[in-house]
């Protein structure tokens, strides 16, 4: 083993020890009107990753089993105080890697009221144990800082200023491993006080410095805008982002403009609501290549929503989706039927959801190829089943079982390009 | 034919298929030029779709496109070794590999960028829930947080490893986690409908009582006593809202709902179709006086909510006149919330 990971066990180890010490004081503290308010978690828990695609004439599967164990501290200033604050260590060993992540954030509420001031900081670390059956095994750390202000607070809007910074540091950089630094600044004009409707709009910008690739340095300016509404007549979501991204060397990346937006609607109708969730993004590149190609990918999901929020939630859609690449050949409309069961029980809440359907490509223009070998991406039309559960059952009162699970084939009309992704997790969760 | 012409003939088929070999050029020379220009090309393909995989950071395509190099380098090998046909065939299997690697990192490039689109995205909506769900202090919705962070690592991690399209399958439910918890916080925060949900469970439970009264079967000690848990669940429920707890105000309604119907049915009573009248007349009475309430206010959502109201108090009529007491006591309680909305509405 490592040092790294010799490391991560005798951390992993404190935080045990600590989360047990820190929750069985928690009841008597707890009766005594805390001014802190602590939780821990332990869990222990096995993942799945299925991939299965046809590699050189024969069927490929790749299997990665991740078990591991977690233990986490979670600790808040208790009630409305006008200074608050919060701070999390979790730490998790296991077969494949160790991760540890601390985060800390403050508030400064004045007379408990909204926020003037708020500070967060976060650090992750991995180390892979070197057994690992992951592709990429570099140890890393991640660090972020972020501070916003509140300077001018109105009955109805606040203005919101926020400056961070994050580093991200691999212990050996390989092309897909490469550290860098990103600082970032933001301003927004937002909504207060008022949670049936929320609404906010801002900038942001940021730059991001690669230290073994300055080519592909760069600087993102975005501009973007929210509105949420709720209430007997129905429920609207609005989400919008147009953001320029500069490539320090354009001949290695080009430079692009990128827009997303997305609009969901809920209408009463009956016992239940009519719903409507639509996402679409555009990639517009300065000069467009072959791989980096400008793109518009719309999707829909339209359907009937019934039930309770607080009991059990129906949905059943259609959904599309259909991408413009203009004449690259992955442009593509897809359609499917999804129905999905969410319940919310006081002990069990699950959802169930099925989505199946059919993607058609439309085939390249060869006559526009960059290369003469452009004519051998050819994409395959597809029928696709994807099935998600995902099950949370509290068994007792601080012990709870959760169960997610996804699994999604792909047939396609030319054989060798079926594929398969899986996922399966179960984790046993301990609140002590 | 003679026999003596056959023995002339057969000697001089020989000759002259020995001169037409000697003509051509040899089979084997040919196939070989072939199959070094195929070889070739197929070393220019694998050029080609390394130009593209290296602009992708999936993993994927980089290990299709290494098995191609590595089957490229065994066709040349097995060329040198001069085993044409193996060679052939596995230079052949090179350029399968290589096109497979081209789609897979083309592909990836797009799921690449949505990919770190909605990671952006889910780190945002999660700081604005966090201290919301925090707030409020609600165990399920920081559980829903929670999960979702775990889901969210999971799908950072597949990203770390140019799993583009696991990243997006496993970044899909994070969102959803965390919308649900969304949705109970603004579910919860509504004062107007956590006031109209007490008074609600209160005429249930107060209904209830009046049947249990009434009731003169042997399951009604058990039907009290859980009724008295109910109206213990709806204390609990008032203390919540009183200390500002929405959503553990709202849970313990619910609980009170389902313990008041499980005293209900624990009398064994049968629902009469006298029950059932005095609840139609209990009805028409009060809508009267919200029927004035909202054509003073002229609110149309108001208007809408007394219509559907006004539609399930006629069906619970069509039904207590057809005998289907049990259907009919259900659409006149559906009568009663819209009624009880629609005054709501008027304010």
């Amino acid at each position: 083993m490592r040092k790294s990971s010799a490391r991560a066990v005798r951390l992993t180890a404190a935080i045990f020890g600590t989360a047990v010490v820190v929750s069985s004081a928690a009841p008597a503290a707890t009766g005594t009107a805390p001014s802190a308010v602590w939780r821990s978690r332990i869990s222990v828990g096995h993942d799945t990753y299925v991939q299965s695609y046809y590699l050189a004439n024969s069927d490929t599967t790749a299997i990665l089993n991740e078990f591991n164990l977690t233990a986490a501290l979670d600790g808040r200033s208790h009630g409305r105080t006008d200074h608050q604050w919060s701070l999390r260590a979790e730490v998790s060993g296991g077969s494949e890697v160790y991760r540890e992540q601390v985060d800390a954030g403050y508030r400064w509420r004045p007379d408990a009221g909204d926020p003037r001031l708020r500070a967060d900081v976060a650090w992750f670390g991995r180390q892979y144990r070197r057994s690992s059956d992951y592709s990429l095994t570099s140890d890393n750390q991640e660090g972020r800082a972020g501070l916003r202000i509140y300077p001018w607070l109105g009955r109805r809007a606040a203005l919101d200023l926020r400056v961070a910074g994050r580093r991200v540091d691999f212990r050996v950089p390989s092309t897909l491993e490469q550290d860098f630094h990103e600082a970032s600044a933001a301003g927004f004009l937002a909504s207060r006080g008022d949670v049936a409707g929320v609404w906010r709009i801002g900038l942001r910008a940021a730059r991001r410095a690669y230290p073994d690739s300055t080519a592909i340095d760069r600087d993102t300016y975005a501009a973007e805008g929210e509105l949420e509404r709720g209430g007997e007549a129905g429920e609207l979501w609005i989400f919008h982002r147009s953001e320029r991204r500069l490539i320090a060397d354009e001949t290695v990346r080009p430079s692009a403009w990128s827009h997303w937006t997305e609009i969901s609607v809920a209408a009463p109708a009956g016992e239940g609501h009519l719903v409507a969730d639509v996402t679409s993004e555009v990639w517009r590149y300065d000069a467009p290549t072959a791989v980096w190609f400008d793109s518009w990918r719309a999707d829909a999901e339209v359907g009937y929503r019934w039930g309770d929020l607080l009991g059990d939630l129906w949905h059943a859609l259609v959904t599309v989706e259909n991408l413009e690449a203009g004449d690259s050949p992955e442009a593509y409309t897809q359609v499917g039927l999804r129905g999905s069961l969410a319940s919310y029980g006081h002990a069990v809440t699950g959802v169930v959801a099925l989505e199946a359907g059919r993607r058609w490509y439309r085939g390249a223009d060869s006559a526009d190829s960059t290369s003469e070998f452009d004519v051998l991406v050819d994409y395959s039309d597809f029928d696709y089943v994807e099935l998600w559960i995902m099950a949370n059952w509290a068994f007792a009162a601080r012990m709870s079982l959760e169960l997610t699970a996804s699994y999604q084939p792909e047939r396609h009309t030319e054989q060798d390009d079926d594929a398969a992704l899986g996922y399966a997790s179960a984790r046993l969760v301990w609140r002590p | 034919m003679r026999g003596a012409d056959r023995l002339t003939c057969f000697p001089t088929i020989i000759l002259l298929g020995l001169a037409v070999l000697a003509a051509a050029p040899p089979a084997s020379a040919q196939d070989d030029a072939t199959l070094e220009e195929y070889i070739e090309q197929t070393g220019e393909i694998v050029a080609w779709a390394d130009e593209q995989v290296r602009e992708s950071e999936s993993t994927r395509a980089r290990q299709v496109l290494d098995e191609a190099r590595h089957l490229h380098l065994q066709s040349q090998q097995l060329q040198h070794g001069g085993q044409g046909r193996a060679a052939f065939a596995t230079s052949r299997r090179a350029r399968t590999a290589a096109q497979q690697a081209v789609k897979i990192a083309r592909e990836a490039l797009g799921l690449q960028e949505r990919a770190r689109v909605r990671l952006d995205r889910y780190a945002d909506f999660r700081d604005q829930i966090l201290d919301r769900a925090r707030e409020a202090d609600d165990d399920r919705v920081l559980r829903f947080v929670h999960e979702s962070e775990q889901q969210a690592l999971r799908a950072r991690d597949q990203f770390g490893q140019g799993n583009f399209e696991m990243a997006l399958q496993l970044i899909e439910p994070a969102e959803d986690l965390l919308g649900r918890a969304a949705r109970l916080l603004f579910e919860g925060s509504g004062a107007e409908r956590l006031e109209r949900e007490v008074e609600r469970t209160r005429t249930l439970i107060d209904r209830t009582a009046e049947r249990i009264d009434s009731g003169t079967s042997v399951g009604v000690e058990t039907a009290r006593d859980l009724l008295e848990s109910a109206r213990e669940a709806l204390r609990h429920a008032e203390e919540f809202q009183l200390r500002e707890q929405p959503l553990r105000a709202l849970h313990s309604l619910e609980l009170a709902r389902k313990l008041a119907g499980q005293a209900a049915s624990a009398t064994g009573d049968r629902i009469d179709p006298e029950t059932v009248a005095d609840e139609i007349a209990r009805w028409d009475d009060r809508q009267a006086a919200v029927a004035d309430a909202v054509d003073a206010a002229e609110s149309p959502q108001a208007e809408a909510a007394l219509a559907r109201a006004r539609h399930h108090r006629d069906r619970a009529g069509r039904l207590q006149g057809s005998g289907d007491c049990a259907q009919a006591l259900r659409q006149i309680k559906a009568a009663f919330d819209l009624l009880n909305e629609a005054s709501e509405l008027t304010r």
